[in-house]
């Protein structure tokens, strides 16, 4: 960036010297230049400074590590939860939590082997992390007015599994910063499970897709699920398009059939992505009427959805659906055409044979889509 | 009289112009630092939340199309895919463009991936030159590759290719030789599923230069600072690039650049917009903009992201012509991109695009490198009416050339402080030392790099991208790779470049004319080399005088102004002789390379030698050696220089000639010129002896006398006196002179001619007036 300003000075060197003499003087200009000088110093000097302490830090932070496993791992994990309350700490552990950072070493590390652990053992970490007094460093987080130390404490306390903190997170769940909703959103599941989903009852923000991907991946670690009928309508009923689309995904994901008429309500949403994601849905859920659902919806929606429910039709079409797709080859353009010859061919026996009598009548325009339907049928239909 | 006037005016509207243009310049920078620095913190603070992992094993990630146009890539292709379909990303496909190649890459590709061609629809959302064919693997391990043989139709119409054939609601395009950091694209897939009612239509990343770094296979194992200046000055650019600016315009929601290199959009709005413009060679930015324009005019909600994580690293130009080339492609492409939609400048109906992005680009980026230009022609002619008021310009030169320096180590410890890929000292002191040369070398360039995209423009001369010759990341010498040889003297030509038929047509005259200058430009190569290390060892009696001063005199007062002052002058002379030294050296190397080196080396030694004996009898006297040295007896001056015991100035020189041996020993072979870069540094050092500017440089005082003799370099100062006292014919009568009678005459005429013109006068020419 340096030469966009360098070649400015030559032309004030000359004429403009007497112009900008009259308002400044040279001493000035050393004036700024020393300045900078030294800014130039001081950044140095703050760069190798950084660069030390990064080093210190992670020198630092394995040496705990290294200091906490090792005491951890002789045998302190095996005691009884009650044995564990009454166990002196060691006088060099103490001297470890002296300093705030040191704390914050010792917390990142029982929250990576928390993670690790469930269990007796896991609990047992947890135990330890009471006893060190790590808790009310992450209770004094969650009181910050900062966003991100908020969303640290919650997700301290959760990891640790703090249950007395539950009604915290639950109020956490509709905080205006999306961080701190999310974890606490996060820590609810972590927590309660299936039951966590509570919080969507009274979502007012919008859940993301990153964040009902989490929460779906979480999900799937509890074996045991409960009955989500009643909430899921509740939910498909909700304002907040995102807990109605997360509802779709979730009766997509648990296969619950019984929602097949709620998603099919769904198709009339005024939001086109639960239209479509409904439609998707749908078609997981299939009986014997969602081809025509689908088919019906086909054109109320534009090409872009179109080609969605095309997609999704591949799996739900019968003979039925057959005149549908013909119209469409004949009407249509661009992909949707070849979405419906890919359907055709794919579902509805002597679909292919077909779209090769069209190919051999009118080589210019089917020729290529019979053969690009021909490879999209799987070798053991074919 | 009114011409004048009306010329005068516009000259200063010009200056005024021009002022304002840079103090206007300086505070986007300062704005650009301050918007990057909180962005960034953000930024770390909310990825701390982030778990990648999670998203990696998960089934409900979007797939993703990964678009990789290749055009004679055929040396590295196979490495290349094979890196790109081992990311950590489950649902891709990949989708690699040979855009017309004329090497073997396609034949490569199908061998080493079992293609085989299949019939496959395309449908021709945007139009593109025809495609040759589609290949598919028949080794289920290959099934997400697909490679498209296509006519040569440039980048953007590969890419549109691409589009047509990618299934997918996202895709990637990058450049088929960058290597990718494993979870690059799970970064890059985040923000589209965190958008809520702001649709993201681009995300881009963070590129760095991978040249040195350790890469195996297409996998980056060990980043390493580029060994060679030029990687390693792009490495600079780059951090400022991505590091403060992006990242600021990104917290602005202005983005109007996605590098091509790495980007993923959203293919149902580029297809909306009309796709990739064939007809520009910057069709990466002006994608950009017409995603942007095509939204702002729909009126819908949207984001263009940024991600400031390092997740692409690509091999930087490592030679003036390569990079010439690309820098030149860079101004055009801004060019045609601006022009296309200049209905936005300053208008209000496209927001902050209109109002702010667009004009920064237009002001700061594309007018730049005219500005600049102007500036330096102005320069050059006011020098030569002399119309500089060089105090003032130096004043200002340095004021901004410390701007430039605390914008770059700022940007130095953003990437430190933040995700800090060079991690060694000795990595970031190179980057720093690295900064302080940029603004006399590598800037320049790349301005007349930028002045010659416009003048390509102008008589529309190459509208292509220009090929760019990759080595690869761990360059192994091959039969392709060209041998470049330097001539040396005696006829002796190692490993001659083959003649080609156009070659032998060419005329005996221009024969002999291109054959000498590549003799002169290799002579001068190597000169350069052991001129550099004279250079360095100015500077080295330099720092000794001014250590030795303070030693006895305590510290010269302002310190700082006499630090840069001593070096200035000290490098000013440098130039001075530079050209004079290299045609001494030509001489000698005429008859014999290792002779000419030796002559010179002796001749520096005996130069800074003599300079440690100039600075030594300073620093006694506290007064320069001037012409009085040659009517001194010369045991005197040895008894003054020795003044302080004889083994501490043989102390003093044995250190030097240990200095002078060493670097001589180590440095020179070690340095490594360019062609481009040896005549720029030749037309530097032509221009220096013109404008004399050592010179120049002594008119650079203090108010303080002791300090002014401190600051000169010592050599130049006995040579002016000892010429003006030649050439003037000045004779005094000297004290030390066998005829000194005592008398004294202020008359000129009255004392001529006593003695005859070799034995001169005692005292200091015009010039110790300002002593």
């Amino acid at each position: 960036m340096t030469n966009k300003l360098i070649f400015y000075s030559c032309l004030h060197g000359s004429q403009l010297a007497n112009v900008f003499l009259r308002h400044f003087k040279q001493d000035y200009l050393f004036g700024a230049i020393k300045v900078l000088a030294l800014a130039i110093l001081i950044i140095i000097l703050l760069t190798y400074i950084r660069l030390f302490t990064k080093k210190r830090r992670f020198l630092h932070k394995n040496q705990i590590k290294k200091k906490l496993e090792g005491w951890i791992g002789s045998g302190l994990l095996d005691k009884k939860p009650e044995e564990l309350r009454n166990m002196p700490i060691p006088k060099k552990m103490l001297g470890y939590l002296n300093l705030r950072i040191r704390r914050q070493y010792v917390i990142d590390e029982l929250i990576n082997m928390r993670r690790n652990f469930s269990g007796e053992l896991g609990a047992n970490l947890s135990i330890l992390y009471e006893r060190f007094g790590l808790k009310q460093l992450s209770l004094k987080k969650l009181r910050s007015e900062k966003w991100h130390l908020r969303a640290r404490g919650i997700q301290e306390l959760y990891v640790m599994e703090q249950r007395d903190m539950l009604d915290k997170f639950y109020d956490a769940t509709n905080d205006e910063n999306e961080f701190v909703r999310m974890e606490a959103q996060t820590g609810i599941i972590h927590m309660l499970g299936f039951n966590g989903l509570e919080f969507l009852n009274h979502a007012d923000y919008y859940i993301t897709e990153w964040q009902q991907l989490k929460i779906l991946q979480q999900l799937d670690s509890y074996e045991v699920r409960p009955s989500l009928d009643n909430w899921i309508q509740k939910w498909l009923r909700s304002e907040n398009n995102s807990v109605v689309l997360f509802a779709i995904r979730l009766s997509d994901h648990y296969q619950l059939y019984s929602q097949h008429d709620n998603l099919a309500n769904c198709l009339h949403h005024e939001n086109e992505n639960i239209r479509i994601q409904a439609a998707c849905s749908l078609a997981q859920l299939a009986n014997e009427n969602t081809a025509d659902i689908l088919v019906k919806q086909f054109p109320k929606e534009n090409s872009h959805n179109k080609i969605r429910l095309l997609d999704a039709m591949e799996t739900v079409t019968t003979e039925k659906q057959k005149p549908f797709l013909i119209e469409l080859l004949v009407n249509e353009t661009g992909v949707v055409k070849l979405k419906a010859a890919r359907v055709l061919a794919v579902c509805c026996p002597g679909g292919l044979d077909y779209l090769e009598e069209k190919a051999q009548q009118d080589p210019v325009h089917y020729k290529g889509i019979f053969l690009y339907a021909q490879k999209q049928i799987p070798e053991w239909f074919s | 009289m009114v011409l004048l006037n009306i010329f005068t005016d516009i000259w200063n509207a010009f200056a005024y112009g021009i002022f304002f243009y840079s103090l206007g310049l300086m505070l986007v920078y300062i704005a650009i630092a301050i918007a990057s620095y909180f962005e960034t913190q953000t930024y770390l603070q909310r990825n701390k939340f982030t778990d990648y992992s999670l998203l990696a094993s998960s089934e409900y990630i979007p797939t993703v199309s990964i678009l990789a146009p290749a055009y004679n890539e055929g040396k590295t292709i196979i490495d290349n895919i094979q890196s790109l379909l081992s990311v950590y990303y489950s649902k891709i496909e990949l989708i690699v463009i040979n855009d017309g190649s004329t090497d073997d890459g396609l034949q490569k590709m199908i061998k080493a991936f079992n293609l085989e061609k299949v019939d496959f629809y395309i449908n021709y959302v945007i139009p593109t030159k025809k495609i040759l064919g589609v290949y598919k693997s028949t080794n289920p391990a290959y099934s997400r590759l697909i490679v498209v043989d296509k006519e040569n139709g440039g980048k953007g119409d590969a890419l549109n290719a691409g589009i047509n054939i990618a299934t997918n609601h996202y895709f990637i395009s990058i450049d088929v030789d960058c290597v990718l950091e494993h979870d690059a694209i799970l970064k890059m897939v985040k923000p589209f599923l965190e958008q809520t009612d702001k649709r993201v239509i681009a995300s881009g990343g963070v590129l760095r230069i991978a040249n040195s770094c350790h890469i195996e296979k297409g996998r980056l194992l060990k980043v390493r600072m580029p060994r060679e200046y030029l990687p390693r000055v792009q490495s600079l650019e780059y951090i400022r690039s991505f590091i403060l600016g992006r990242m600021a315009w990104s917290r602005l929601n202005g983005l109007m650049l996605i590098s091509g290199a790495f980007g993923m959009f959203d293919r149902e709005i580029v297809i909306e917009a009309g796709g990739y413009n064939t007809n520009t060679v910057g069709e990466d930015m002006e994608l950009v903009i017409r995603m942007r324009r095509y939204m702002e005019e729909q009126d819908r909600k949207y984001k263009v992201i940024y991600i400031p994580d390092p997740l692409c690293w690509t091999e930087a130009p490592n030679s003036l012509k390569v990079l010439g080339t690309q820098r030149n492609r860079w101004t055009r492409g801004l060019f045609q991109a601006m022009v296309l939609h200049k209905r936005m400048l300053f208008n209000p109906r496209y927001g902050l695009l209109g109002m702010l992005s667009y004009p920064y680009w237009f002001f700061f980026e594309l007018l730049a490198p005219i500005v600049q230009f102007i500036g330096f022609v102005f320069f050059f002619i006011m020098a030569l009416m002399g119309l500089i008021e060089w105090g003032f310009f130096f004043g200002f030169l340095l004021f901004i050339i410390c701007f430039g320096y605390t914008y770059s180590v700022f940007a130095i410890y953003m990437e430190v402080s933040t995700y800090n890929q060079y991690r060694r000292r000795t990595d970031v002191f190179g980057l720093i030392l690295t900064s302080l040369t940029e603004p006399f070398f590598f800037q320049p360039y790349i301005m007349l790099c930028g002045m010659r995209g416009y003048i390509d423009l102008l008589f529309m001369k190459d509208r292509h991208w220009g090929e760019m010759p990759r080595l690869g990341f761990n360059p192994a010498r091959d039969d392709t790779t060209p041998v470049y040889s330097e001539l040396v003297p005696g006829g002796a030509v190692h490993s001659p470049r083959k003649r080609t038929a156009s070659a032998r047509k060419e005329s005996r005259v221009y024969t002999v004319f291109k054959t000498s200058s590549n003799f002169v430009i290799a002579a001068f190569k190597n000169y350069l080399r052991y001129a550099l290390v004279f250079l360095l060892l100015l500077f080295a009696v330099r720092i000794f005088e001014i250590v030795y001063n303070i030693f006895l005199h305590g510290i010269p007062k302002p310190f700082d102004e006499i630090i840069l002052i001593s070096f200035i002058k000290d490098a000013a002379f440098f130039l001075e002789i530079a050209l004079p030294g290299f045609f001494l050296y030509l001489l000698f190397y005429l008859v014999n390379r290792k002779l000419a080196r030796i002559v010179f080396i002796l001749i520096v030694s005996s130069i800074i030698l003599f300079q440690v004996c100039l600075c030594q009898y300073f620093l006694v006297t506290t007064v320069p050696m001037g012409n009085e040295l040659w009517s001194y007896p010369s045991l005197d001056f040895l008894a003054i220089i020795t003044s302080e015991g004889w083994i501490r100035i043989i102390l003093i020189l044995l250190l030097f000639i240990a200095i002078i041996a060493i670097l001589y020993h180590f440095v020179p072979y070690r340095i490594v010129i360019k062609t481009s870069m040896a005549q720029l540094i030749l037309l530097l050092f032509t221009v220096s002896l013109i404008i004399h500017v050592a010179d120049i440089a002594d008119n650079w005082t203090t108010d303080l006398e002791s300090t002014n003799n401190l600051s000169l370099n010592k050599s130049w100062f006995l040579y002016n006196e000892t010429l003006e006292h030649y050439t003037q014919g000045k004779l005094e009568e000297t004290i030390y002179s066998p005829s000194y009678t005592g008398y004294f005459t202020n008359d000129n005429n009255q004392a001529k001619p006593l003695r005859p013109a070799n034995n001169t006068a005692q005292g200091t020419s015009n010039k110790n007036n300002k002593r």
